[in-house]
């Protein structure tokens, strides 16, 4: 089997209360910029949170930045959660304030490089590239394994196999192999695809939603998908830095894709891994695009809602005048609804839309309107 | 022609190489046409005279240096309260308190999260009784205090006025400045709990019950520090410091506070960076356009409600691992350049700051430096020297009129939490912070010891080491605090909060009094959350 060229992927976590992030976000476009493709998980990271980031996403690398002297208590848990995951072999490195005299202890606990503040940015690329490849392939792709036998392991429940699953289906699967492993008929979890102009909460709002059909039991797929650049091919997919609340539930699964540019901003293969996480169990699956646009028409061939996300104040004329995404969502939601101008919104979408239109006015921030959205979501599942 | 072009050329790149760390760009020379348009009387006018750009006090360093006020706190409280006693020994004028992680955010010792963190990067606080040992033998009336605390800055605040009450210090002799500054966090540091709207209600709770039961504490010290340290450029951190300022004051003038009786107690906080003359150009600005605000915007013509107070830190994110020692020499260029802006009172960086928590020897270097610069270099003889420089001058205007245009953005988009929501904020800031990482990157921006003059790593240097020991005591201790308070007084303060929060009340008096029966931070904390629900923050940039 031939293995495609595809940008290395590297997770970046934050792990730890601090939150200065100036460094780890410069280094993400850094990477981004270097063609590296970059998930950041954001603030607050535990342990467990990034290795299970880690995971899913199948990364080739895992970057921990540490500024608040917690290194020696924390690197060895992500090590240790790491290994429980079934992804001991990833390089991890660390960056942040580490005094030189806990650097041998790190480096002995397993970390692969150590990058202070002083190290230069072309120096941590070339480091990253280096330590992201194998003998020349991805260091994500294990030695043994085969698509037929993750998919096994995966409709066993096996978490692990289905990130690996996810990268074979987004790498080197062709379409027909794909369709062959996991057929292509609908899915028997509810299909949900989230859109919404980049200020308007989407993020925030799955987290809460997501969070409430947690609590009545539900597992929960999540492809969140965001637009690679065009130069050079890397992308920073960070959405899943804003589901901070559900980052160590085992029983939510958050896969990041590139569109890399695709038409209607959907990676093309978003719909078989929608269906790879069907297979694991999942009862509710979710997809987040970027923007609010004639892109996201593409999210319907995917979902069977699609859910549109607005907020009060922010071009409401625009947002519903946009003729695509308007014409193929059926639940609009207005967040942010504490702000003023919200029952203007939702006066406006009934009378430019549909009086029947399914409309929730939601504020992601506490809570308020969340059960009454995935009411209507889930339809009746639970 | 040939010769004109390159000529020209020339000329370009040379004036492209000239950058302030900003990346402004600075003449090859200034002079007498650069300040044309700039009046005396009306733009600049005399040191302690509007819009005092020259220095909020007609005689400055002459009538009275400034606050060395040296950031303190690490491991448990009784270590902080020794360190306390030590800087007091050693000279220094006021306490400036550093809090852990966990406190910062919230978070008790043995919450699963503070793992690995209590009492790290600052002290660990979890009930009024950490207070009550971190100020022990220190009387509260005799010093001023000042902590360094934004998310739970009420909850903390009401353990210094309940350690007070318990000294017998009457409120209105409490002397100090709260950070307290939650909007600075949406921009730049990230240590938030609550959503924008409920945190900026409970910053004014806070102005308000100063302002009515503590008129000598500074209850906010708005920010531009962290601004800055998270990559900002010098008119950046400037306006959307001020913007931030605007915030807290209309916000209090809506609620019906008077505005001489708070204007005052505004207090600010600016970080001085390496480039000498934009830092006190930048500080110049600040007084000026905040003088501009206060008559024009706010309607107030009282002079002191004028004054900008600042406090100023020196650069973290200029002090580097590599060459530890080249630090003291940026943080002493940074220090007077915080002193040549006019500043109230400063923190010299230790040059170990990068490495952990700084060492006695590291903070008395510090101490020194400000001690030189006030007692040796002749800086502080004469008030503000360096104005009437053409290209002080002409700089100071520049930056302000380049603030004056971000706040107007910002008044456009419908006000700072507009801002926040939106993004705008963090994305100038991340936009400016990754240009100057490239500059550096490219060798644009000389880093001495960094990314030139590499080759000696030069002495190593002692570094503090935090051990364990710390965060086992202070979980003990948070134990058996917890095993001897009444839990029914407890629960009943919790309700109390949760009750004042929901009602929209002033919520200072229910954290006074209910920290009283000892409840911890975290559980102060999640009443409030209860009510004000949590920020996973704002877009991502």
């Amino acid at each position: 089997m031939v293995v495609a060229t595809k940008p290395i992927r590297m997770v970046l976590a934050k792990v730890g209360l601090d939150g200065h992030d100036r460094g780890v976000k410069v280094l993400n476009r850094a990477l981004r910029e270097a063609g590296i493709e970059v998930v950041y998980t954001g603030l607050w990271q535990t342990p467990a949170a990034a290795a299970k980031a880690a995971m899913e996403e199948d990364a080739d690398i895992l970057g921990l930045s540490l500024h608040s002297a917690a290194h020696n208590t924390l690197v060895p848990m992500v090590f240790e959660e790491m290994r429980a995951r079934d992804r001991g072999h990833v390089p991890v490195v660390v960056g942040g304030i580490i005094p030189p005299h806990d650097v041998q202890t790190l480096l002995d606990c397993g970390v692969a490089a150590i990058f202070g503040p002083e190290v230069s940015l072309d120096s941590i690329i070339e480091q990253v590239k280096a330590l992201g490849v194998r003998n020349g392939r991805p260091a994500r792709l294990p030695v043994t394994g085969s698509p037929e036998e993750w998919v096994a392991q995966t409709k066993r429940g096996d978490l692990s196999a289905l990130g690996r699953l996810l990268s074979w289906i987004e790498s080197d699967a062709s379409t027909y192999e794909v369709e062959r492993l996991l057929g292509s008929g609908p899915t028997r979890a509810v299909c949900i695809g989230v859109t919404g102009a980049p200020g308007v909460g989407k993020s925030t709002l799955i987290g809460q939603v997501l969070r409430e059909i947690r609590r009545r039991g539900l597992r929960i797929g999540v492809v969140a998908v965001d637009p690679a650049s065009p130069l050079t091919g890397g992308a920073v997919l960070g959405d899943r830095a804003r589901m901070a609340g559900i980052a160590e539930d085992p029983n939510v699964f958050v896969r990041s894709s590139a569109s890399r540019g695709a038409m209607g901003g959907l990676a093309p293969t978003t719909g078989a891994m929608l269906r790879a996480m069907d297979l694991a169990g999942m009862d509710a699956l979710f997809v987040e695009t970027v923007g609010a646009g004639q892109n996201d028409v593409e999210v319907r061939k995917v979902s069977a809602t699609v859910v549109l996300v607005m907020m009060p104040g922010a071009g409401d004329d625009l947002q519903l005048q946009k003729a695509g995404i308007t014409e193929i969502a059926n639940v609009f939601v207005v967040n942010k609804s504490d702000l003023p101008g919200a029952d203007v919104l939702v006066a406006q979408i009934r009378q430019e839309i549909s009086r029947e239109a399914k409309v929730v006015k939601t504020v992601a921030s506490t809570g308020e309107g969340i059960p009454e959205l995935v009411d209507m979501l889930l339809d009746g599942r639970g | 022609m040939v010769l004109a072009r390159g000529a020209m050329a020339t000329e370009v790149t040379e004036f492209e190489k000239f950058l302030t760390i900003s990346g402004r760009p600075v003449q090859r020379v200034y002079g007498p046409e650069d300040v044309a348009g700039i009046d005396h009387d009306r733009d600049i006018g005399e040191p302690g005279c509007f819009p005092f750009t020259r220095g909020i006090h007609a005689d400055m360093y002459r009538g009275r240096l400034w606050t060395m006020r040296q950031f303190a706190g690490f491991g448990t409280p009784h270590q902080t309260n020794e360190r306390f006693k030590f800087l007091i020994r050693q000279g220094q004028t006021g306490l400036s308190t550093a809090f852990d992680l966990p406190t910062l955010m919230g978070r008790d010792s043995d919450d699963p999260l503070s793992r690995g963190e209590v009492g790290r990067c600052g002290v660990a606080v979890d009930t009024l009784a950490d207070f009550e040992i971190l100020f022990d033998g220190i009387d509260l009336g005799e010093a001023s205090v000042s902590m360094t605390i934004n998310a739970p800055a009420a909850i903390v605040l009401a353990f210094y006025i309940a350690t007070a009450d318990k000294q017998g210090v009457p409120r209105d002799k409490l002397r100090g400045t709260c950070q307290n500054d939650i909007l600075k966090e949406f921009h730049a540091q990230n240590e938030f709990i609550y959503p924008p709207a409920p945190s900026l209600k409970l910053v004014i709770d806070t102005i308000e019950f100063c302002s009515n039961e503590m008129p000598q504490y500074n209850p906010v010290s708005i920010s531009g520090y962290h601004i800055r340290e998270a990559g900002s450029t010098a008119a950046q951190e400037l306006a959307f410091t001020i913007y931030d300022g605007i915030t807290y004051a209309e916000e209090s003038i809506k609620r019906g506070l008077d505005k001489d009786k708070f204007l005052p107690r505004l207090s600010f906080f600016f970080n001085a960076h390496n480039d000498f003359f934009e830092e006190i150009a930048k500080y110049r600005a600040a007084r000026r356009l905040w003088a501009h605000l206060v008559r024009d915007r706010f309607g107030s013509n009282n002079p002191r409600s004028m004054w900008l107070r600042f406090h100023a830190q020196t650069a973290g994110c200029s002090l580097y691992n590599k060459q530890p020692y080249v630090n003291l020499m940026r943080t002493a260029y940074q220090a007077m350049a915080a002193v040549l802006g006019g500043c109230q009172s400063l923190h010299t960086n230790s040059m170990d700051e990068t490495l952990g928590l700084p060492t006695e020897n590291a903070v008395t270097l510090a101490l020194r430096t400000q001690q030189v610069l006030a007692y040796e270099t002749g800086v502080t003889n004469t008030v503000d020297p360096l104005g009437g420089s053409y290209f002080i001058e002409r700089l100071t205007k520049d930056i302000e009129e380049e603030a004056w245009e971000y706040i107007r953005r910002i008044d456009e988009m419908g006000g700072i939490l507009r801002a926040i929501e939106s993004g705008y904020v963090r994305r100038e800031i991340a936009d400016a912070a990754y240009r100057d990482s490239k500059r550096v990157n490219a060798q644009e921006r000389i880093v001495v010891g960094v990314n030139a003059f590499e080759e000696d790593p030069g002495p190593p240097i002692e570094i503090l080491k935090i051990e364990q020991a710390a965060e086992d005591e202070q979980v003990e201790r948070l134990r058996k605090v917890k095993a001897e308070r009444n839990p029914a007084a407890v629960e009943t303060a919790l309700q109390r909060i949760r009750e004042a929060a929901r009602a929209g009340e002033n919520l200072m008096p229910a954290l006074i009094e209910g920290c009283k029966a000892y409840p911890t931070v975290g559980e102060m904390a999640r009443a409030m959350e209860d009510v004000f629900g949590r920020y996973d923050g704002g877009p991502l940039w």
